[in-house]
């Protein structure tokens, strides 16, 4: 079994694409789809190792270790954090996504 | 990857619709998600033939591509005009969109990706009655 992946960007067809594309491309690890409602309490039962969401809280910077902020309030920018590593990339591509899934164990 | 123009002196939209492959032209923002949807579609939909341009060539797009719906953010007046089936995907940032499906419009509160590929299977279908 490969890694965690806990999808819980806004809004729902984005969510269900971005979990579809990962599933499709990563079938060792394992898609979990949230609401970002419910994203720090699957984080607290599923202990990801990636969490995609919308608006990181502090439940996700405490206890992932690998984290992606797609696109917080329409904002054409993301931050990219990889062990523990952040970065913003303007305009982010799916391959940007992509690298990220690819590179967890 | 997309094919270029039809040269020959036949209605390339004509000759496309009796091959029988719908196109669909991706230029909703931001950018993972086009290039998302898009993979899905082609994923999903292989017989769709697929391009994606920014925002800003919507409508440079129709005129090239001839599409047989539309996935954008924002319609344009050229868009309306001229492709059957368009979706306006979250438009000004908000949780609904707009569909318009032959002259018919539907409203979703939250639309889901379900709802897209069946948008995508009808502009199929409509293509393919022309």
């Amino acid at each position: 079994m490969g890694a965690r992946i806990l999808v819980a960007n806004e809004l729902t067809s984005y969510r269900q694409t971005i979990a579809m594309v990962l599933r499709e491309l990563y079938p060792d690890h394992e898609v979990i789809e949230a609401t970002s409602e419910a994203m720090d309490g699957e984080v607290a039962r599923l202990d990801p190792d990636l969490v995609i969401c919308s608006r990181v809280t502090s439940v996700v910077e405490r206890r992932v270790a690998n984290w992606v902020e797609l696109y917080p309030e329409c904002k054409p920018y993301s931050t990219f954090c990889e062990g523990g590593v952040r970065k913003t990339k303007q305009d982010p591509q799916l391959s940007d996504l992509l690298s990220l899934c690819a590179s967890l164990p | 990857m997309p094919k270029p123009p039809d040269s020959r002196s036949e209605d390339p939209a004509k000759a496309r619709r009796r091959r029988g492959r719908p196109r669909v032209l991706m230029a909703n923002e931001p950018r993972a998600y086009r290039e998302g949807i898009a993979a899905v579609i082609g994923q999903l939909r292989p017989a769709v033939e697929i391009e994606i341009v920014e925002p800003t060539a919507l409508d440079a797009s129709i005129e090239r591509f001839r599409p047989d719906m539309v996935i954008c953010s924002k319609a344009t007046e050229t868009l309306k005009g001229t492709v059957r089936v368009w979706v306006e995907l979250y438009p000004e940032n908000g949780t609904s969109s707009v569909a318009n499906i032959g002259g018919r419009r539907t409203e979703y509160t939250e639309i889901q990706l379900p709802d897209l590929l069946s948008i995508v299977d009808k502009a199929g279908e409509l293509a393919g009655t022309n």
